[in-house]
């Protein structure tokens, strides 16, 4: 039979059993739509999660610190815990790792002033935490502004005054002077900056920085005290001040903190801990092909006694997929009942055209044919069931976001859409209507094409 | 041949050792009470019922050792079936339901409106091509029946009981159009049938009583 012929008969089925096909369409429509939404939801949960929040492609090593707090508790002098920058070099070349680089922590106690340039007043927090990295590893956009500023050493200094406007006198403790330096330039994360922007700001009454921090060309300026906090003093070196200029964000800063010029922390490391605390690495971050490389950098880790800083990744990811796969499984089960409703109504379609049936065997269809047609119609059912039920999810999409955009509060990392509806979605979920309408049919089909036509023929007898 | 059905104490002898041949020109009558076997004879014949032991021939082909391809193929290129009861589609019109057997054909509806309009026009229905089933009378619905059997311009056309659903006059119009059927001597006609008037265009009469053929002969059958 010829696809124009195939297509006539199909045709008109679907025009002269709309009401039948529809009913039995419904549930295809349905599933499909479950179906979409529900992945469409788990993907977009998936980007914002695991790209943004919990990046599972990089994974950040360090000493366990369990065990650094227990000998200091014993020992009462805790052994400097660091990364030999031996091992790190070792873990990059861990098969599948893309990218390492080793974190300084700051090994010092320090807290922070500023923001009112950008907040309209100051902001203290008494406990700051920061890190040094390479800014060869900054993003290029970023890198020039963020550089040491003492490897363009000022004027010889002993305090603030002697500098100019915006310098500040760099004199380590027990230096008998300095030099003055333009602010440390400081970056820091994007999760910094939702938090703050939808979690603090709207508590405190703050207007939110995302957009003013990377559009202000000159940074934004705070002071941080180096070696003393509410917490403690330094053992080492002597407190003092330093001024700061947060120059911008970025995927390599800390967390919650800020993050400087890997040579700046490498100083007042050494200033404040020691020679150890400015030349091991706090912890390595190792930046991995696909997640599925991350087995054997932790097997790496542990080889040298290091464990990851953070497994939310992981278990986040293990979530979403066990989430998804348990909504994949729903809708499933609505498209095999949707399978089960087609080929009740395809059934009851055969056996009230058997006199149908019977004629186009009787003026030539072959077996083939009446099944290539029944066939086609569950196809056909499939297709539009499957693109009703996708056009369906899609129209739910768009109103879960617009309710979204309106009526939930703002919360950090709160996304655009919730929804990640990629084409392969749209292929997959009418695919899949496709395939449970075939399921469905399938029986059906067989038996009409087994139809004896021979009872076409008249007869009393039968 | 022989057809029989079920089995053990159901069994159902419906054909027993039936021997025949027709040949083309041949007009051939069937008769014989309800249940002797005469659309038992003529699905074998038209290649439907493919249940018999025996040797069966169509168009020197055994329709047994032919795929079922082939032989839904040879059934729509060169058989032709009319029904007692029409088995027109009710969802098409006249014209469609004359243009059902090309949907099958090789080379998927081959046969063009045009020819149907002539097929139509054959059996005096030109003006009612774009009418439905239920809006013709029981012998408009025939003829729409005979045009598609023959648009296809078969070798064979089987006909059972055709006129058992109409009235006598249109029986007589049926009647007529077999006359005008017979594509002088090319095709053959069996028609199953207890209609005394169909005997003046046959050129030869079967009986059969309890699937046993009890009578063959020839009769003048002065077709016109
Ligand atoms: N599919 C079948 N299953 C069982 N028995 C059948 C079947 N087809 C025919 N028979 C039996 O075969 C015998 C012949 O049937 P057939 O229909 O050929 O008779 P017929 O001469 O056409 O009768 P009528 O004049 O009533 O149409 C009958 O006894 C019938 O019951
Ligand atoms: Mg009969």
């Amino acid at each position: 039979m010829s696809p124009r012929a195939l297509a006539a008969l199909v045709g008109r089925d679907v025009a002269r059993t709309r009401g039948a096909l529809a009913s039995a369409g419904a549930g295809i429509v349905v599933g499909t739509a479950a179906l979409v939404f529900f992945l469409a939801l788990g993907l977009g949960a998936r980007r914002v999660l695991l790209s943004e929040v919990f990046p599972l492609d990089v994974i950040e090593l360090e000493p366990p610190r369990t065990s650094a707090g227990l000998l200091a508790l014993l020992g009462g002098e805790a052994p400097i815990d660091g990364v030999l920058p031996a091992v790190a070099t070792e873990l990059g070349a861990t098969p599948g790792a893309r990218e390492v680089f080793g974190k300084l922590r700051f090994r010092f106690p320090s807290s922070a002033r500023g923001g009112k340039e950008l907040l309209g007043r100051e902001l203290i927090s008494h406990e700051m935490v920061g890190d040094g990295v390479d800014p060869a590893l900054i993003e290029p956009e970023l890198r020039e502004r963020f550089q040491d500023p003492l490897a363009r050493p000022g004027e010889p200094c002993v305090e603030d005054a002697a500098c100019g406007r915006d310098e500040y006198c760099e004199r380590a403790s027990g230096s008998a002077g300095g030099r003055c330096s333009a602010p440390v330039p400081g970056l820091v994360s994007r999760k910094l900056v939702e938090v703050f922007d939808h979690a603090v700001a709207p508590q405190h009454g703050l207007p939110p920085v995302a957009g003013t921090l990377l559009a202000r060309a000159e940074g934004v300026p705070f002071e941080l005290s180096l070696g003393s906090s509410m917490l403690g003093v330094a053992r080492l070196g002597a407190p003092r001040r330093a001024r700061i200029r947060v120059v911008g964000v970025s995927g390599k800063a800390i967390d919650l903190g800020v993050t400087l010029p890997l040579a700046v922390v490498q100083r007042w490391n050494r200033e404040y801990g020691g020679e150890a605390a400015a030349t091991r690495w706090s912890s390595v971050v190792v930046r991995v092909a696909s997640p599925a490389d991350t087995a054997a950098v932790l097997a790496a880790g542990s080889r040298h006694g290091l464990v990851p800083a953070d497994t939310r990744a992981r278990d986040v990811s293990v979530l979403v997929s066990g989430v998804l796969a348990l909504l994949f499984l729903v809708a499933s089960v609505v498209l095999g009942m949707a399978a089960l409703n087609i080929g009740h109504t395809f059934r009851a379609l055969v056996a009230d055209r058997r006199h149908e049936i019977g004629l186009y065997r009787a003026v030539g269809a072959s077996a083939g044919d009446i099944r290539a047609w029944l066939l086609a119609l569950a196809v056909t059912v499939g297709l539009l069931g499957g693109g009703a039920g996708v056009a369906l999810a899609w129209v739910a999409t768009r109103l879960a976001d617009a309710r979204a955009r309106t009526d939930l509060p703002d919360f950090p990392y709160k996304p655009e859409s919730f929804f990640e509806l990629p084409a392969w979605l749209v292929a997959l979920g009418v695919g899949y209507a496709v395939l449970f309408a075939v399921l469905g049919g399938l029986l059906p089909a067989l038996r009409a094409a087994r139809t004896d036509p021979a009872h076409l023929l008249g007869g009393g007898a039968r | 041949m022989t057809r029989e059905f079920g089995a053990g104490a159901g069994l159902q002898r419906a054909l027993q050792g039936v021997s025949v041949e027709i040949r083309r020109g041949e007009v051939v009558l069937v008769e014989g009470p309800s249940g002797s076997g005469k659309s038992t004879l003529l699905a074998i014949l038209g290649g439907l019922d493919r249940g018999f032991t025996g040797e069966v021939r169509l168009f020197g082909e055994d329709p047994r050792a032919l795929s079922d391809a082939a032989l839904s193929r040879l059934r729509g290129e060169r058989v032709g079936f009319v029904f007692q009861s029409f088995h027109l589609l009710g969802h098409l019109t006249a014209l469609d339901n004359v243009l059902v057997p090309s949907l099958f054909a090789r080379g998927g509806g081959r046969l063009d409106a045009a020819r149907a309009r002539e097929a139509l026009a054959a059996v005096g229905l030109a003006d009612r091509a774009g009418a439905f089933p239920h809006e013709l009378s029981g012998g408009q619905r025939q003829r729409v029946a005979i045009a598609r059997a023959l648009s296809r311009e078969p070798s064979l056309l089987l006909c059972d009981e055709p006129t058992g659903n109409l009235d006598s006059a249109t029986g007589e119009e049926i009647i007529d159009l077999f006359a005008g059927s017979l594509a002088g001597g090319a095709r053959a006609l069996v028609i199953v049938t207890h209609e005394r008037r169909l005997e003046r265009i046959a050129t030869r009469s079967l009986t059969l009583r309890d699937g046993r053929l009890t009578g063959d002969s020839q009769s003048a059958g002065d077709a016109p």
